[in-house]
């Protein structure tokens, strides 16, 4: 140990501190009885061959940093589910975690004290790092509580996490709070733990969806008065949410370029909205079936003095059938009552039914066997009905409030930004390479006496060279007879493309 | 002859000499010697553990037959690395909640994201179980 001090006091002033709560990779919880210390490798797991196998703490130092004095560890971790070292399911065992238990004639640790825990390199279950930890250190505050909020459509998840491991306390309780709004939350009872106190993550995780969040609101939470005489000291911070940027598929799609039709050529700038889950408006079956709501806006403005453009608006839901099994992945369902109009407007649709059903097979997407491509392909077909409020008396194909059936392919092709980034990243940025064909089929139940067919088709192709993961170069081929008009047009564009 | 058994002899000893020295997994505990060797119930729970998949590697699964790729190329790049859409968020969401029915909260196809990788989830994962 004498030997040791010196040398863990030159690591602690050379390596880069880690607070030990702030960390990513890491977070350290007290045990109940305070005879040791959990290390959660919040990223990471070990390596399979070392689950339940005890790992050395020679080369760990704990560091009292208020007394500068080391405080002696057991020589080996404990792996095996304790008391004092819980695992997070009877089922699985403890990967996640290191339970490195004081030495036996070492002092217990004290709550208001702070420590440093010097780790050595730990083996971790991935390819990149193989290893975590060497030369940090992790301050291991006073004991205190974290308040951390899960967002995905609106906070759907609140976890208070608190310094040391409250297991054994059954009589404990909490309270969240939305700004001064009490949460109302939920969770499933565990047995011999407190009420929403989760093994897995030590700390409390409380299901808050059916609270509505408002923005700028304070996540807070504090013991129930009264719950439990064993509360420890430390206060509990609060949190705040950053607006969702992560949301998924959202399509914010601009697109400006050249337009050649049969008429003439112009300057044009087409936007598109969709897939921007409305938070709140999102419906859950489990185990199988989730759906949301979210704006539909497609719009166009031109240069070319003959057309007006268009805005088109609607709302879209969502259903997803999903872990369907074999050969029947998923089942995509798309209801989008939406307007509907050409780029003079001289028609307009309200398709107040514009439903589409799209199956996922098994056999239909996958890997590609060249840079990591993946490939989907998604047949889809519906029904299209609506109401003409524009241009009742304009001749076309087809007759007022129309009535389609739909049917076609959907191709998507798609390359992530390649390994060890070459040259040309450094100038234009990787993020990807898209493709992707649509090809729509119509079938229209009503047309005019005079018209000859009843079947139309219209063909989308673009590519895409993502230089960042929401901004792209886009070109965009359109090809064949669009609604409402279904007169022929070739439509080129080329553009930027922001997509979330 | 009694040249050539010598010769005999030593090519014996280097055979023994090569013989390969099983080393241990880097940070594993140094071997104990039997007197110090666990308790019947620390190895009952020790090949349990090894019996059943650890979350991370049920993940890779999960991901892998989400996406139809290999678990050695899903392990470690984000899902966006794949076709990411709200179809394969949703796909993932409900095996997870398979895969762990005592998940609490169950997770949500809005909580996966496409900037996420094998790890997060993981860590989400383990963080529900009870």
């Amino acid at each position: 140990v004498r030997r040791l001090l010196p040398l863990t006091l030159l690591a602690l002033a050379v390596a880069t501190e880690l607070g030990a709560q702030t960390s990513s990779d890491f977070a350290v919880v007290r045990y109940a009885n305070r005879r040791g210390l959990i290390v959660r490798l919040m990223k990471h797991t070990l390596p399979d061959a070392l689950v339940g196998t005890p790992l050395s703490t020679k080369r760990f130092v704990l560091l009292d940093r208020d007394h500068q004095r080391i405080v002696a560890l057991d020589s080996v971790t404990d792996a095996s589910p304790s008391a004092s070292c819980p695992a997070p399911s009877a089922r699985q065992a403890s990967a996640d975690r290191l339970c490195i238990p004081l030495a036996a004639g070492a002092p217990a640790l004290v709550d208001s004290t702070t420590y440093a825990l010097v780790l050595d390199s730990i083996p971790v279950q991935s390819t990149k790092p193989q290893y975590i930890g060497a030369n940090q250190t992790l301050v291991v505050e006073p004991v205190a509580g974290h308040v951390k909020a899960t967002t995905g459509g609106g906070v759907t998840v609140v976890e208070v996490m608190y310094d040391v491991d409250l297991t054994p306390d059954t009589s404990v309780t909490m309270e969240v709070l939305f700004g001064a709004r009490r949460a109302e939350w939920h969770c499933r009872p565990v047995p011999g733990v407190p009420p929403c106190y989760r093994r897995g993550s030590l700390s409390f995780v409380y299901d808050v969806t059916k609270t509505p969040y408002y923005p700028g609101d304070k996540i807070s939470a504090r013991f129930t008065p009264g719950s439990s005489g064993q509360v420890p000291p430390g206060k509990i911070s609060t949190a705040s949410i950053a607006p969702d940027t992560t949301l998924r598929d959202t399509t914010v799609f601009v697109q400006g370029g050249f337009t050649q039709t049969n008429s003439g050529r112009a300057a044009s700038v087409q936007a598109r909205w969709q897939h921007w889950p409305i938070p709140g408006a999102i419906w859950d079956v489990p185990p199988h079936y989730a759906s949301v709501l979210s704006p539909y806006v497609n719009a166009l403005w031109t240069t070319d003095t003959t057309k007006s453009g268009y805005l088109n608006l609607g709302v879209q839901y969502t259903g997803y059938v999903s872990d369907l099994g074999s050969p029947l992945e998923q089942l995509i369902l798309a209801v989008t009552p939406r307007t509907e109009s050409d780029q003079k407007v001289t028609v307009s649709n309200f398709m107040y039914l514009d439903g589409e059903v799209s199956p996922k097979f098994q056999w239909l997407f996958g890997s590609i066997p060249f840079a990591r491509g993946s490939y989907l392909i998604l047949p889809h077909g519906g029904i299209q009905l609506g109401r003409t409020f524009e241009g009742q008396s304009v001749d076309r194909p087809e007759t007022n409030d129309p009535s389609r059936w739909t049917g076609g392919v959907s191709g998507k092709v798609h390359f992530p930004a390649a390994k060890g980034r070459p040259w040309y990243c450094s100038f234009f940025g990787c993020a990807g390479v898209d493709l992707n064909v649509d090809w729509q089929h119509y079938w229209l139940n009503h047309v005019p006496e005079h018209t000859r067919t009843t079947n139309w088709n219209w063909t989308t192709v673009s590519a895409q060279y993502k230089f960042t993961r929401h901004l792209g170069l886009s070109a965009s081929l359109n090809n064949g007879n669009a609604p409402p008009l279904f007169i022929y047009q070739r439509l080129i564009q080329v553009g930027l493309a922001f997509v979330d | 002859m009694v040249k050539k058994k010598k010769k005999r002899s030593s090519a014996k000893k280097k055979k023994t000499a090569r013989k390969s020295v099983r080393r241990r997994a880097p940070g594993a505990a140094r071997k104990r010697s039997p007197s110090q060797q666990p308790s019947l119930a620390r190895l009952a729970v020790a090949l349990h553990a090894r019996a059943v998949a650890t979350v991370r590697s049920a993940m890779l699964e999960i991901i892998a037959a989400a996406t139809r790729h290999s678990t050695a190329d899903v392990d470690g790049p984000p899902l966006s690395d794949w076709i990411c859409d709200a179809g394969l968020c949703n796909d993932i969401a409900a095996k997870i909640n398979r895969e762990w029915p005592e998940l609490d909260p169950e997770c949500k196809a809005a909580e996966v994201k496409c900037s996420q990788t094998v790890d997060d989830l993981t860590a989400v994962v383990n963080s529900r179980l009870a």
